[in-house]
């Protein structure tokens, strides 16, 4: 067995991501217009979890004890994060899509994998982190950001907003 | 043939799921680490395993693991090593009453050589072995021992055939099938031990703090010991001195 998966810590079944492995793995062959029209026309199992992006996020409780109320606490949106990592614990959108934390001092990464063009860049992705230290205020809910330029020389650029001010705490957003 | 050629006018994918080769090994080799936490973070995966051990377990009653996590960790923290203090143990039997916890690390999925030939938007037939590994730990509360360690593995082979633009494929269920099988492994020895009466366990996730597996670590750097910084310093002084010699190996 050889190359490991880039996606392996996405820990339990996901149709469509495999589909979308499977995607990639044909791409590299350069079949773009054929895969599109696999990922537009493909009907078996995971096809039906494309309804399910407007339903409830799933809320991860990331500090101990019991549960406090809204205003005592910092909710964190993963918005455009695959993944992030607060304090050093882990938390992958697939499985949650908003963490709760308490107010004050954290240390945040988050990371995001863009689809780059094959004009670009051969491998066709790129995986980008952001990493910020801020004083999240009891409140208050922020977003994770992730995006990028297009073209040759693109750069990738990571931020962290309230989302009620859409102040810019951490990074820096895209111009 | 007509059917061909309206899929061929469409454009289609088909990916078929088939049932994977599962290997399941029980053992006694465990460690723990100091990095370890008690965790929920693969929340799909703990949900697969819960959901698969309520199915097939009757006598197995299972707890929820944030409640198991805050009360065992009211100050958070939430280090493995913690669970076998224990007066940390005795709470939670104080306050769950419960007799196991199951720790199920992170799935390790993997695939080998694509096989086959590809002639891109004409022909093509292609094959590619997939793997995938899950590892869990029983603890009994109880006693504070570890009971058991299982190791759930599922392999497959995918094949992809492809005309024109019709694409079908099989997809070995590996995940699943890995997660399943550990489930039913977890059942078989919490059954054993509870000598088929009933019993309460909780089924958590166990990592090691601020990894992922696509994230690249950063390296750190470790303090030099006291003869590794001499030894340093003498060669660079023997450097400098040739430099101000001219001497070219020093260059």
């Amino acid at each position: 067995m050889q190359g490991d998966i880039k996606y392996s810590f996405v820990a339990s079944e996901c149709h469509m991501f495999n589909i979308l492995r499977l995607t990639i793995f044909v791409n590299r062959l350069g079949m773009f217009a054929a895969v599109v029209l696999l990922n537009s026309c493909y009907v078996g199992p995971g096809s039906l979890s494309a309804l399910s992006i407007g339903a409830d996020p799933h809320v991860y409780k990331l500090y101990p004890g019991e549960v406090l109320a809204e205003s005592e606490i910092v909710r964190i949106n993963m918005a455009d994060a695959y993944y992030l990592i607060i304090d050093d614990y882990k938390v992958a959108r697939p499985d949650y899509q908003q963490v709760l934390v308490l107010p004050g001092e954290h240390v945040i990464r988050w990371g995001k994998e863009f689809m780059i063009s094959v004009m670009v860049d051969s491998s066709m992705f790129r995986e980008g982190e952001g990493r910020a230290v801020v004083d999240l205020i009891a409140g208050h809910t922020y977003e994770l950001y992730a995006d990028r330029t297009t073209g040759q020389g693109y750069s990738m650029f990571f931020w962290i907003q309230d989302a009620e001010s859409g102040e810019v705490i951490a990074g820096t957003k895209k111009p | 043939m007509a059917v061909i050629f309206v899929l061929s006018v469409m454009g289609c994918g088909v990916a078929v799921p088939t049932k994977a080769e599962i290997k399941v090994v029980r053992s006694q080799d465990m460690t723990i680490d100091d990095n370890n936490i008690v965790s929920m973070a693969p929340r799909r995966l703990l949900e697969e395993i819960t959901k698969e051990l309520k199915s097939r377990y009757k006598n197995i009653e299972i707890v929820d693991g944030l409640l198991f996590r805050d009360t065992a960790f009211p100050e958070g923290g939430w280090r493995l090593k913690d669970l076998f203090v224990p007066e940390v143990r005795r709470r939670v039997n104080e306050q769950l009453d419960l007799d196991y916890l199951a720790l199920v690390g992170a799935i390790e999925t993997s695939h080998g050589e694509e096989k086959g030939f590809m002639v891109p938007g004409l022909l093509g037939a292609l094959s590619v072995e997939g793997a995938s590994t899950i590892t869990a730990i029983i603890i009994d509360l109880r006693t504070g021992e570890l009971v058991s360690r299982i190791v759930s593995e599922a392999r497959g082979t995918a094949y992809i055939f492809n005309y024109i633009i019709i694409i079908a494929a099989n997809e070995p269920q590996i995940e699943s099938g890995t997660a399943e099988s550990l489930a039913n492994e977890i059942g078989k020895v919490i059954t054993e031990l509870a000598k088929s009466g009933k019993t309460r366990l909780a089924v958590l996730a166990i990592e090691d703090m601020g990894t992922l597996n696509n994230v690249t670590e950063e390296k750190k750097v470790e303090p030099l010991s006291e003869e590794q910084l001499l030894y340093e310093t003498e060669t660079l002084n023997i450097l400098l001195e040739k430099t101000e010699s001219g001497e070219p190996e020093s260059q």
